[in-house]
């Protein structure tokens, strides 16, 4: 499908808003909106009578003490909720984290690059951006993530890793004149990159959900999970083997289950759960976690040509996915 | 959309008229912009008229000679970020179709998605928006459409 159909689906999906009759008049009287509250206070009761003018006056000395009580209300919070849920100097390792993982994120958007076989200058872009990728695991490796990060720390690690690996590729391409296996290198790379810019955005991101914001995240990345045809035809008892016939099949099932998984976990991090759902959301990182592994092990099972180890694998994931199912459900109901 | 310096001046320096001549134009994309991403025209209503209210309010953080469109956006982006997407009642059935999917994503998928193939927005134009480059904007682009490709019943099948 290309971008032209994808555009013509994505409109008929979403459906042509009408730009509505008057609007610039609207948004230019609630820019003045403020303007004209700002001169009421200088003008006081011009047309109201005295006994308006102290009611007014009372309602806003009452609404000045409960700003004042609310303000205190929430210091005293979030000065018991920094006591109580962030050890010494935990949120400033989150900050510094972030932080780290930002400044890699915006060297590694200068390093991007788009060339092919035959491009002069190709593999010194390349081997610069490879540079940056490997300062990039050398401040994972250097760092010690905050446990809310552990997960998607060891994500971006791998997705470093195989991104350099595809650099290597597509140099080796590039030198041999291969244009077809530059491609596919440069395929390669491009997904590493995209998956590692996709989990460190939810780390740099990060902010507490509410109940409702969080259920809903979990609800739907259940539903992905639930409706994947190719996750489920992975763990249907019935399903391909993936044996070497089926192999292609197979990698495109793996790929499948693990966007999903992983996309789940910068889901929970992007928006981490809240207070009260927190054992739950452990309970189901823990799981995402266990089923990443499991894939881990399936893929090298895969290309070891290893059937037992893969069928372990796969059993462990069909045991790590039905624990996700019924974490989520207990977040976020049926 | 280039803007001529004059009125950006008046705009900073206070004059409400100057600004409103500067938004005006770009008010039908960002409208746009926000049926997109929040499905309902009055969500939408509100959205553009706060997004708008607040680039008042920060207008002196506009840098002068930069363009106004992608600087706007993004405060209606951020302002579609906030609060849940409104479904009628026929988006609850349990077959979930392109639009279903679209509107699960996260919202920064959903975001490129939307300024990239309902408003015809260029790479180049998306990266402003989102304050990244325009290669990683299209890497962006590319993830958001493999999401979609996997979702069920949906999609985008070659």
């Amino acid at each position: 499908m290309n971008e032209a159909q994808i555009r013509e689906r994505l409109r008929q999906a979403v459906g042509e808003g009408r730009y509505p009759a008057g609007f610039s008049s609207r948004v230019e009287a609630r820019l003045r909106q403020p303007a004209l509250d700002q001169d009421v206070p200088t003008n006081p009761g011009r047309n109201q009578s005295p006994w308006l003018v102290g009611l007014r006056l009372t309602l806003s000395l009452v609404a000045a003490l409960l700003v004042v009580l609310v303000l205190a209300a929430l210091l005293v919070g979030v000065y018991a909720w920094r006591i109580h849920s962030e050890p010494a100097g935990r949120y400033t390792a989150i900050k510094q984290y972030q932080e780290m993982l930002r400044a890699d994120q915006q060297t590694l958007d200068g390093a991007m690059y788009d060339c092919s076989v035959g491009d002069a200058g190709c593999p010194s872009v390349v081997a610069g951006q490879s540079a940056v990728l490997r300062q990039w695991l050398a401040d994972l490796n250097g760092s010690q993530p905050p446990a809310r990060f552990l997960a998607l720390d060891a994500l971006m690690r791998r997705h470093l890793a195989l991104a350099l690996s595809a650099n290597n590729d597509f140099v080796i391409a590039y030198e041999e004149n291969d244009p077809d296996r530059a491609n596919t290198a440069y395929n390669a790379h491009n997904w590493e990159i995209n998956t590692l810019e996709h989990e460190a955005g939810a780390i740099i991101t990060s902010s507490q959900g509410s109940m409702v914001s969080y259920s809903s995240a979990v609800r739907l990345d259940r539903e992905f999970l639930r409706g994947c045809g190719l996750c489920q035809s992975l763990v249907n008892p019935d399903g391909v083997s993936c044996q070497s016939s089926q192999r292609q099949t197979c990698v495109d099932e793996l790929f499948a289950v693990r966007l999903q998984v992983e996309t789940f976990q910068s889901d929970l991090v992007f928006g981490y759960a809240p207070d009260a759902l927190a054992a739950k959301d452990q309970l189901l990182q823990a799981h995402l976690v266990a089923a990443d592994a499991a894939l881990n092990a399936m893929e090298s099972a895969l290309s070891a040509g290893n059937q037992v180890g893969f069928q372990t694998g796969l059993d462990a994931l069909r045991q790590a996915l039905t624990q996700i199912d019924l974490d989520a459900t207990s977040i976020a109901g049926r | 959309m280039s803007f001529a310096p004059p009125l950006v001046q008046e705009a900073t320096g206070g004059d409400q008229h100057a600004f409103v001549l500067l938004v005006e134009p770009l008010l039908p994309a960002a409208y746009r912009l926000a049926v997109g991403m929040l499905r309902s025209e009055s969500d939408a209503e509100d959205a553009v008229q706060e997004a708008v209210l607040k680039a008042w309010r920060h207008f002196s953080r506009f840098r002068r000679g930069s363009d106004l469109k992608p600087w706007l956006f993004t405060i209606v982006a951020n302002e579609c970020s906030r609060g849940p997407i409104r479904w009628t009642p026929s988006d609850e059935s349990s077959t979930m179709d392109l639009r279903r999917a679209l509107y699960a994503l996260p919202h920064d998928q959903r975001l490129v998605l939307i300024l990239r193939y309902y408003l015809d927005l260029s790479y180049e134009d998306i990266g402003q928006t989102l304050g990244i480059s325009a290669k990683a904007a299209k890497s962006r682009t590319y993830r958001a459409v493999d999401r979609l490709r996997l979702s069920p019943e949906v999609l985008l099948d070659e």
